[in-house]
């Protein structure tokens, strides 16, 4: 027995597992720490940072102290900072390799505050650039004028209402930057000219040409010396001629022939040289479209106003969702379990008597400080396995008395129960936010600014099975302006109108998907302002349009004149030469054919003629006969009387 | 490369019973085809360090084991994949499932379940296999593989003081 057995083996087996329950104790908190910051990172795509980390073992639980999570697009901000994050974990479960989560205190979350050093990381390879000057038509709604919604960086770095600028671009820098299709045309029909050219020259080869014609006139003077009473002679003077026609009129068949091909070609060129003529007006309607608000851009003021600034608010939202909605869901993870199978196996589940989801946090509760006062919130049934428990993840935020606003309210859920029809949603109520100094125009000429109004919004967003549906009401009433125009007419104008307008609603409509989200707004400001201001604006649109319309036509006429040129002068060669070639061998048919007649005439008489000589001839001879016949006769009878 | 190589041979050549061999041997089939931070592998440890097994055979074997246990994953992966989804085993796997102890011991990963089930078969034939081809060198072929393994012994020495003195 001795010999299987080692008595003394028990000793490192103690101090070998004692060891790793020291390591797990000395160690763990470092291990979490660097496991929080590193994923963290890794999933946000900037630095997540943690002050402590405290695992404790009685009652089994972690403290957060310090979490900061960079903001991505801004390094050297927090996009949220925590003071602490308490959570106790079920011991039991956590064996049985699952986190089940009660309660997670989140204590003082805060937006927005500054970094003392950046939270960027260096990535493998940077995101190309985008290209710059995509009229803002692709972003936002049809009817805002694309010219005056160009977002800049600048632009993004305001914070306020900023009205996009109302200059419209540089005509010359249109007619630079944009390939007119006029041009293309162009180019087309001169290589479609070249190529007729090329054709009709060929057929000019197969024309008969003037030694042929020669050779007529020289046969025809031939004929000339035929004595006018030779029978023989004029038949054979008629043979010639009717060999003669009938050469003259394959020749004409052969002119028929190239007058049906010269025309085909023109007939081709005649469509591409249609098209160039309509060219220029297409381009007109292009341009005009892309570079002027039309109608509806100028009826349409509120989306001049507030679309930049709104569209940057969804872009945010947007992103923040498609970062967060998985993290809460787990939907991501569906994508990775396919590759990890192949490495570490697949844990088959099999039914529960308690049925209890691997990851679960029961509550959430969290206070966020802002500057406006802290509201608190809960979360509840945070999982990636919603389907377990049966219930989606919902929460609910609330301030009350906070300065600037009476109250705020934010409820939603993210139901992903069951994963093929899926139903997130959010609704919003801000009542009686104080608006102070916030501005409209960020154009130098005109300082549009509300010095303090009283805001009440309504939002409502949902994404059922991948499609966005929402809308966003804000009321904004009691206007107190601080307005200025230094510029012309349509300033002046906007400032008036709008000194005369207390209040207004805004309506905004979101539709699409997280990858093409579309944004509508409309305001009854669009009424208000629509008369005075549409009207000043529509002058200068209209005027703009004018001038636009007209550079574009001498443009393109610049363009159409030479080709315009090229195409009658071909068209009147080609027709003109056709219609001499055969003009002169018709002519020549009618001469042969009049001669033909002539010396058929002339035959017919000379026959004629012959036919009674002969005749007579033939008559006196048989009366010479019947003369000596009755003679003879006579001399017989007076033989026989006798 | 050639050092495994050597403490292999120097442990065949050792006093060492063969028995004590093969079971440090066979006791790394198990750890090294499963995964490591396993709780059945606990118990692996515990058996090691109380029966008379060779640690440095079981450490050699573990490295060997580990590497071929990574080629034979994809089979163990079926394995166990078949088991747990085998109909006539459900309610015993779902007994389990709702059972502490054997949810910590990951029993429902396949690749695991495949790997156990196969080295805990494997072992017995493995532990009289290798006692046998120990034994069976011992008698017929140490002597003369012992002229031979000190001669390599020496000249592995001298490289390794050559390339560390180059350096």
């Amino acid at each position: 027995m001795s010999q299987w057995i080692r008595w003394k083996g028990v000793i490192p087996f103690v101090l070998i597992t004692t060891g790793l329950a020291l390591f797990f104790l000395l160690f763990v908190d470092s291990v979490v720490k660097n496991i929080i910051d590193s994923t963290g990172s890794e999933m946000i795509g900037a630095k997540v940072e943690t002050k402590n980390v405290d695992v404790h073992l009685s009652p089994l639980g972690i403290t957060v102290d310090g979490l900061q999570v960079t903001n991505p697009q801004q390094p050297m901000s927090n996009a949220i900072e925590i003071e602490q994050i308490r959570f106790g974990l079920a011991g039991d479960k956590l064996l049985m390799g699952q986190v089940i989560i009660e309660q997670m205190d989140v204590e003082h979350v805060r937006f927005d505050t500054p970094r003392n050093k950046s939270g960027a990381i260096a990535k493998p390879t940077p995101a190309p650039p985008k290209p710059a000057g995509k009229p803002a038509k692709d972003s936002v709604d049809r009817g805002a004028p694309s010219p005056s919604v160009s977002t800049t960086e600048a632009e993004k770095k305001d914070d306020g209402m900023k009205m996009p600028s109302l200059d419209l671009p540089d005509i010359n820098t249109i007619l630079n930057s944009e390939p007119l299709q006029t041009q293309k045309q162009a180019d087309a029909i001169s290589a479609s000219i070249t190529r007729t050219e090329q054709d009709w020259n060929a057929l000019q080869q197969s024309l008969p040409d003037d030694a042929r014609k020669k050779s007529y006139e020289q046969r025809v003077a031939s004929l000339e010396k035929t004595k006018q009473d030779d029978i023989a002679q004029l038949t054979q003077a008629l043979k010639t001629l009717q060999s003669l026609k009938s050469d003259l009129n394959t020749d004409i068949g052969v002119i028929n022939h190239a007058r049906k091909q010269a025309q085909l070609s023109l007939n081709k060129l005649d469509t591409d040289y249609k098209a160039l003529l309509k060219a220029p007006g297409e381009d007109k309607q292009r341009l005009l479209n892309k570079y002027t608000p039309d109608a509806q851009g100028v009826g349409n003021l509120s989306q001049l106003l507030f679309g930049n600034e709104a569209n940057g608010y969804l872009q945010q939202g947007l992103h923040w969702y498609k970062k967060l909605a998985p993290m809460l869901t787990g939907d991501e993870e569906e994508e990775e379990a396919e590759e990890a199978e192949r490495l570490t196996g697949r844990d088959i589940r099999f039914r529960e008597n308690n049925p209890t989801p691997d990851f679960l946090i029961r509550r959430i509760h969290t206070s966020v400080q802002t500057t406006q006062g802290d509201f608190e919130g809960q979360i509840l049934d945070v999982t990636h396995q919603p389907e377990i428990i049966r219930r989606p993840v919902s929460f609910v935020f609330s301030g009350q008395q906070m300065r600037g606003m009476d109250s705020l309210h934010i409820q939603g859920k993210l139901d992903h129960i069951d994963k093929k029809n899926t139903l997130d949603e959010v609704d919003m109520d801000l009542t009686r936010y104080k608006v102070a100094r916030h501005s409209l125009s960020n154009d130098p000429n005109l300082q549009l600014v509300i010095d303090s109004a009283l805001s009440n919004t309504r939002m409502r967003v949902k994404r059922r099975n991948g499609r966005l549906n929402g809308d966003m009401n804000i009321h904004i009433s009691d206007i107190q302006y601080d307005n200025r125009a230094g510029g012309g007419e349509f300033q002046q104008v906007l400032v008036t109108a709008f000194n005369n307008v207390h209040d207004f609603n805004i309506d905004t409509y979101l539709s699409g998907s997280l990858e093409k989200p579309g944004l509508r707004i409309r305001s009854d400001l669009d009424q208000r302002l629509n008369k005075q201001v549409s009207a000043a604006f529509n002058r200068r649109i209209d005027k703009y349009k004018q001038e636009l319309n007209s550079r574009i036509e001498a443009a393109t006429e610049k363009q159409i004149a030479p080709v315009r040129a090229s195409v009658e002068k071909l068209r009147t060669d080609i027709e003109t030469q056709l219609k001499a070639t055969e003009a002169s061998y018709q002519n020549q048919r009618s001469a042969i054919d009049t001669q033909l007649g002539q010396y058929q005439t002339r035959l017919d008489k000379i026959k004629r003629e012959y036919q009674a000589k002969s005749d007579a001839e033939k008559r006196k001879a048989e009366q010479a006969v019947k003369q000596q016949l009755e003679d003879k006769a006579k001399d017989l009878l007076k033989q026989f009387q006798r | 490369m050639w050092e495994p190589l050597l403490k292999f041979i120097k442990l065949l050549n050792s006093e060492q019973a063969p028995h004590q061999l093969s079971l440090g041997l066979a006791f790394a089939l198990i750890v090294g085809f499963t995964p490591t931070l396993s709780l059945h592998n606990l118990l692996v440890l515990f058996l090691l360090l109380m029966l008379r097994a060779n640690i440095s055979a079981f450490l050699l074997g573990w490295a060997i084991f580990s590497l071929l246990g990574l080629l034979l994953d994809p089979l163990f992966h079926l394995v166990g994949q078949n088991l747990l989804s085998q109909s006539s085993l459900h309610e015993m796997w779902t007994g389990m499932y709702n059972n502490s102890f054997w949810r910590l011991s990951h029993f429902n990963n396949t690749i695991l379940l495949g790997s156990l089930l196969i080295s805990v078969l494997a072992f017995i034939p493995f532990f009289f296999l290798s006692n046998r081809l120990i034994r069976l060198y011992r008698e017929r072929m140490q002597e003369r593989f012992k002229t031979f393994s000190q001669r390599f012994t020496k000249l592995f020495k001298i490289g390794q003081f050559a390339s560390r003195f180059s350096r």
